[in-house]
C-alpha cells in the first residue's frame, strides 16, 4: 500500500514543468536520447519514492536535477568501474617527451581561429568538438570550463577528486585543442 | 623534457594555483621546447572561446508528445 499523501501528487505536471530541462541537461552530458529519457524517469520515480525526505528546503526543480545528477554519475560508475588511476600513473604511461604531443603538434594556430570566427559558427564548431569527449569528460568541460563552476562544486556532482579533475581537464583539452585545430585546417 | 607533465600544469594552472616550483617548471620547460610554447597559446585561446560558449544559448530539443505521455503513464504506474 503506498504513502497517502503520494495521491495528492500531480505527476502530469512535473512531467509538463520539468522533463524537457531533466532530458536537455542528461542529454548534453550522455549524449544518448534513450538513455536521457531513462535517466530522467528514474529521476521522477527517486523523487516520487523519496518523497517525503524532501523538506522544501530547496525548489522541486534543484531537488531534481540533484536527483539527476547523482543518476549520471551512477551511470558512469556502472559503465566504467575502474577508478581514475592515481597520478603517478598517469605520468608513467604513453610518450612522455616532445612526440607526447604528435601527431598533431600544437603550431599556435589556435588564436588565429579565435580571431577570424564568428560567434554563430563559434558555437556550432565547440559543440561539435565537446560532443566527441567520451563518458565524464563532456559534462565537466561544460561545467568547469564553460559555466565556471566552482571546482570544489564539480569534484563533489562527479564524485572525483581535485587531481582527478585536473587530469580529465588536461585529457579534454588536449582532444579539444586537436579537434580544434583540424575544424580550423580544414576549413 | 616531459610535455606531458608540462601541458597537464598548463591545464591545471587555468583550474588551480600552481606553487612556486611548478610556475618554474612551465617557464623553464617552455624556454626550450616549441611545441608546449604554441600549447600554451593554444589553449589560452581556447579557454576564451569556450567561455564565450557559455553566453551561446544551445537550442533545447523539447521531448514530444508520446515520450511525455509515456513518462506520465510511468510514474502514474508508480503511484498506484
Amino acid at each position: 500500500m503506498k504513502e497517502d499523501h503520494l495521491k495528492h501528487i500531480d505527476t502530469d505536471l512535473w512531467v509538463d514543468e520539468y522533463s524537457d530541462m531533466l532530458y536537455n541537461y542528461a542529454q548534453a552530458r550522455v549524449s544518448d536520447h534513450d538513455l536521457s529519457l531513462d535517466l530522467v524517469q528514474d529521476t521522477f520515480i527517486s523523487a516520487l519514492k523519496a518523497l517525503e525526505n524532501f523538506e522544501g528546503k530547496s525548489t522541486i526543480k534543484t531537488w531534481l536535477f540533484s536527483i539527476l545528477k547523482r543518476k549520471i554519475i551512477d551511470h558512469w560508475r556502472k559503465q566504467d568501474s575502474r577508478k581514475t588511476r592515481p597520478m603517478s600513473s598517469y605520468f608513467a604511461e604513453g610518450s612522455m617527451g616532445p612526440h607526447f604531443l604528435e601527431p598533431s603538434s600544437p603550431k599556435g594556430l589556435i588564436p588565429e581561429f579565435e580571431e577570424k570566427i564568428n560567434n554563430e559558427e563559434l558555437g556550432g564548431v565547440i559543440h561539435e568538438c565537446i560532443d566527441d569527449l567520451p563518458g565524464k569528460q563532456k559534462g565537466i568541460i561544460l561545467d568547469k570550463l564553460v559555466q565556471e563552476k566552482d571546482s570544489e562544486e564539480v569534484c563533489k556532482d562527479y564524485d572525483i577528486s581535485a587531481s582527478n579533475l585536473w587530469v580529465i581537464v588536461h585529457r579534454a583539452k588536449l582532444q579539444l585543442r586537436e579537434c580544434l585545430e583540424s575544424k580550423w585546417v580544414n576549413s | 623534457m616531459n610535455c606531458k607533465k608540462v601541458t597537464y600544469l598548463i591545464e591545471k594552472r587555468a583550474i588551480a594555483k600552481l606553487n612556486f616550483w611548478e610556475k618554474i617548471q612551465i617557464r623553464l620547460h617552455k624556454s626550450v621546447c616549441n611545441c608546449c610554447r604554441n600549447y600554451d597559446k593554444d589553449t589560452t585561446a581556447l579557454n576564451r572561446m569556450l567561455l564565450k560558449v557559455a553566453n551561446i544559448t544551445e537550442p533545447t530539443k523539447l521531448l514530444d508528445k508520446l515520450e511525455k505521455e509515456r513518462l506520465k503513464e510511468a510514474l502514474r504506474n508508480e503511484i498506484k
